[in-house]
């Protein structure tokens, strides 16, 4: 007879193997790395510049000018040259970040060599022409005014500013005035200062030697000028509680939290436990709470987030706007139990093996590989970062937990911000 | 080419497996064939608040996350107007546990009032955050109805109204469970780094002492073919004119559905696109405008919206695309403009094959309309696709008589 009460014997993953990226560079000396892996024949190619808002001399430059890179180059206007991946089932995509504009192209193996040439001449010699901004501030413009109206999205942005100071270029947002003040000038002196020539290359997907020397005859003759890097903007912060009201709204969006510290710090994956535990998984206590006990919400999260220079922890949640206030308070409530209550084994081992199995399932396929790779590079580690990450899960305590909570989580250094 | 075999237990349960040792994952994906369409418009959003309730605890496991978690897996689920899908994923060695789950809860639920109080809340708290309040969130409620007059798919997957979910009772629950939630209405796919043999094992072992339910008969009500076009108008507050226009496409997993699919990615698929080129660069009417098609398995929508740029109106925006459509329509599709959607559309099948769960998910879908091959058989029927057959089906299509118009218009 079945014992359906009793679970299955379980194993816990102890390691992963990854598939690490391999350097490479091109004659002219641009740096890159590629990931060979996956089974179907497609590839990612990624185009990083520093050149994100953390460079931006205003608000806004800094987005535009990533995206003027599909708007024509010097022989293609923008019809042919979106004709062109369109034709080859190529997707363009540019993100402008805050502290990169990365060029993305997936395509599928075959297509490498019609692409590239193409590539080139819009990373090289796009057109960056006025009539094109001028339809792309407009249709910016009309985007904003919807984002404006949703919650999430300002409170998002109210955060920031507070985290880091109003005048901190990462807090530099895009407001409806400001769009109208970029002129075709910023855009060309931007892409002149932080996006010729000076880039790295991430490639991932069945790509192979060939493929990279490929890479190497067409973009390793152009001219390679190394940007000096730009100074670190030290953050001003001093912690707010913010309510914008919003009569007519039935749900209020929430952000708590401060800044915290970086990958590379000591305590780093002991305090990615600890974030666990409190609102990183579906079972959270945060979730457990706020979502399956009072039906406050459809969704409550704690996260650390890290950009180049800095990072914080923050919760974030949209919640039924009779209960925000209580929310916040059980928030506080939740961070003071991680504080003065040892975990039991069994909820921290929940948490380790949880946090174990999803490492295993975010480098399943060569993006996500490639992605894996990016932050560690990105934050100048390497992939014993990773190593460290499975000593934590097998060693980590229920008193480091506590102690870790009570050193980096301070409710009194907490700002606030509730939309809605 | 995704390998498969498959087999079915005696009480019904169809299980697929697909080995992917290059993983160390293993992926379970369980399909129900239930959505809302398959609700009574009564009781809608019902599909949906019950997959919620799928998680509150089974007859012998108090929790369903928390065990899964604990040996490294996660999971998730999603409703649509056609299907249930459950869905996880976890370290290859742990595979048993999600047959211990999965089978647990498809013997039977814990039905705890409980959690259904705290789901009910739930939901309605998504329900807002979905669809009440968000800028244009409510498109879809509002649409759909108009759309649709007969078939089910006239009411949104989240439910008509926050009422119906408000009044759903326990009674509602077990009846809900006891037609639907049973192995012969289920397909069960695993994937990854897993053996066929284990998988027999482990299926024979948790799913086949269930019982065999009651077969499930779908007899619905389906859609008369339009023969006038409808338009609606709303207002609401936000800071743009929206415009939305959709038509009756024939159903997923047939030929005509792929050439529709052609036609729309003609249409409006990316910037290259005749409706983005022509609306938004050259004559700035819009500041974006698209066109796809829903995949639904009856026969579904082809949707065409976009945002007009300030000054111009949802008529306006309205003529410009018919005249669009017109011009489509009296012109022959030229060889590089098929060959780019067809182009496009192979990128699409060939990434989407990149993730363990995707594989599994339309191995899942493919089974359920009696075909799981067909996620490698479908390039080959797009790519056989002649522009005579595009030709030929778009007048049938983009008739104005086959269309539904909705202008979401700011409050002035």
């Amino acid at each position: 007879m079945l014992n359906r009460s009793l679970p299955p014997p379980s194993y816990a993953v102890d390691h992963v193997n990854l598939i690490e990226a391999v350097p490479f560079k091109l004659d002219n000396g641009v740096p890159g790395h590629y990931i060979n892996a996956g089974a179907q024949p497609v590839i990612r190619l990624e185009f990083i510049f520093n050149a994100g808002k953390k460079y931006q001399q205003l608000p806004g430059v800094s987005y535009f000018t990533g995206k003027m890179l599909q708007e024509g180059t010097a022989t293609w206007n923008a019809k042919e040259l979106n004709s062109t991946f369109d034709n080859l089932g190529a997707f363009l995509e540019v993100v402008p970040g805050f502290d990169y504009i990365t060029v993305t192209i997936h395509h599928l193996t075959k297509h490498l060599q019609q692409l590239l040439p193409i590539i080139k001449e819009m990373l090289y010699q796009p057109l960056l022409g006025l009539e094109e901004l001028n339809n792309l501030k407009q249709i910016k413009y009309q985007q904003l005014q919807v984002d404006l109206q949703r919650n999430n999205f300002v409170a998002s942005r109210k955060f920031r500013k507070i985290l880091f100071g109003e005048d901190h270029p990462y807090s530099g947002n895009l407001d409806l005035e400001s769009i109208k003040t970029i002129q075709n000038q910023h855009i060309k002196t931007h892409y002149s200062q932080y996006m010729s020539g000076d880039y790295q290359i991430i490639a991932s997907g069945q790509i192979s030697e060939a493929q990279i020397d490929f890479i190497n005859k067409t973009l390793g003759e152009e001219p390679y000028n190394i940007i000096a890097a730009s100074p670190q903007n030290p953050i001003r912060y001093r912690e707010q509680e913010v309510l914008i009201e919003k009569e007519d709204s039935m749900q209020s969006s929430i952000r708590v939290g401060m800044p915290t510290i970086s990958r590379d710090h000591e305590d780093y994956w002991k305090l990615a436990v600890v974030n666990e535990i409190l609102g990183g998984y579906f079972g959270s206590r945060l979730m457990k709470n706020i979502r399956e006990e009072k039906g406050y919400t459809y969704g409550i999260h704690s996260a650390l987030s890290h950009l180049n220079d800095h990072s914080m922890f923050f919760i974030g949640t949209e919640v039924k706007k009779a209960y925000r206030a209580h929310t916040i308070f059980e928030i506080h409530r939740e961070i003071k139990k991680l504080q003065r209550e040892l975990i039991s084994l069994e909820e921290l081992q929940t948490v380790t093996n949880y946090m174990a199995g999803a490492f295993a399932s975010e480098v399943d396929s060569p993006f996500a590989l490639a992605d894996k790779f990016k932050t560690l590079h990105f934050s100048g580690l390497n992939y014993s970062h990773y190593g460290d990450l499975f000593d934590t899960l097998k060693t980590i305590t229920p008193h480091e937990v506590l102690e870790v909570a009570r050193k980096y989580l301070d409710p009194q250094r907490f700002s606030s911000v509730v939309v809605g | 080419m995704i390998e498969y075999q498959s087999f079915t237990l005696d009480n019904g349960l169809q299980v697929l497996v697909h080995e992917d040792p290059s993983t160390s994952l293993a992926a379970v994906n369980i399909l129900y064939n239930v959505g809302s369409r398959d609700e009574s418009e009564h009781k809608t959003g019902f599909a949906h608040l019950f997959e919620h309730l799928m998680f509150g605890g089974s007859k012998h496991i108090d929790s369903y996350d928390q065990p899964l978690q604990h040996v490294g897996g996660e999971n998730n689920a999603f409703t649509t107007p056609d299907i249930t899908n459950y869905y996880l994923t976890l370290p290859a060695p742990n595979l048993e546990t999600a047959f211990w789950l999965e089978s647990d809860r498809m013997l039977s639920l814990s039905f705890d009032p409980q959690v259904l109080e705290v789901q009910r809340k739930v939901v309605i708290e998504e329900f807002k955050q979905r669809y009440l309040n968000q800028p244009y969130g409510d498109v879809w409620l509002k649409l759909r109805p108009i759309a649709y007059q007969l078939h089910p798919y006239r009411w949104a997957t989240i439910g008509k109204d926050i009422s119906h979910i408000e009044n759903a009772t326990m009674q509602d629950v077990r009846d809900f469970f006891k037609k639907f939630y049973h192995p012969a209405n289920a397909i069960l796919v695993v994937a990854g780094n897993v053996k066929y043999q284990q998988v027999c094992q482990l299926a024979g072992k948790w799913f086949g002492g269930i019982k065999a339910g009651p077969a499930y008969r779908r007899d619905l009500p389906q859609e008369p073919i339009q023969s006038e076009s409808r338009i609606i108008k709303v207002s609401a507050d936000v800071p743009l004119d929206a415009f939305y226009q959709v038509y009756h496409i024939p159903p997923r997993f047939t030929e005509s559905y792929h050439q529709a699919d052609l036609i729309s990615d003609i249409l409006g698929r990316g910037k290259s696109s005749k409706l983005y080129q022509t609306l938004v660069k050259e004559r700035q009417m819009f500041s974006a405008i698209s066109s796809y098609i829903t995949g639904s398995l009856d026969p579904g929508l082809m949707v065409i919206q976009g945002q007009l740029l300030e000054g111009f109106s949802c008529d306006q925006g309205h003529r410009a695309v018919r005249e669009i459509i017109d011009e489509m329509l009296t012109t022959e599709v030229t060889e590089e403009e098929l060959q780019k959607v067809k182009n496009q559309a192979e990128s699409s099948l060939v990434f989407g094959k990149v993730p363990l769960l995707n594989r599994a998910m339309n191995l899942a879908l493919g089974a359920l309309v009696g075909d799981a091959d067909y996620i490698n058989k479908e390039d080959t029927i797009i790519q056989d696709i002649k522009a005579e057959d595009i030709m030929a089906l778009a007048p049938q299509i983009l008739r104005e008589n086959n269309s539904t118009t909705m202008y979401y218009q700011k409050q002035s």
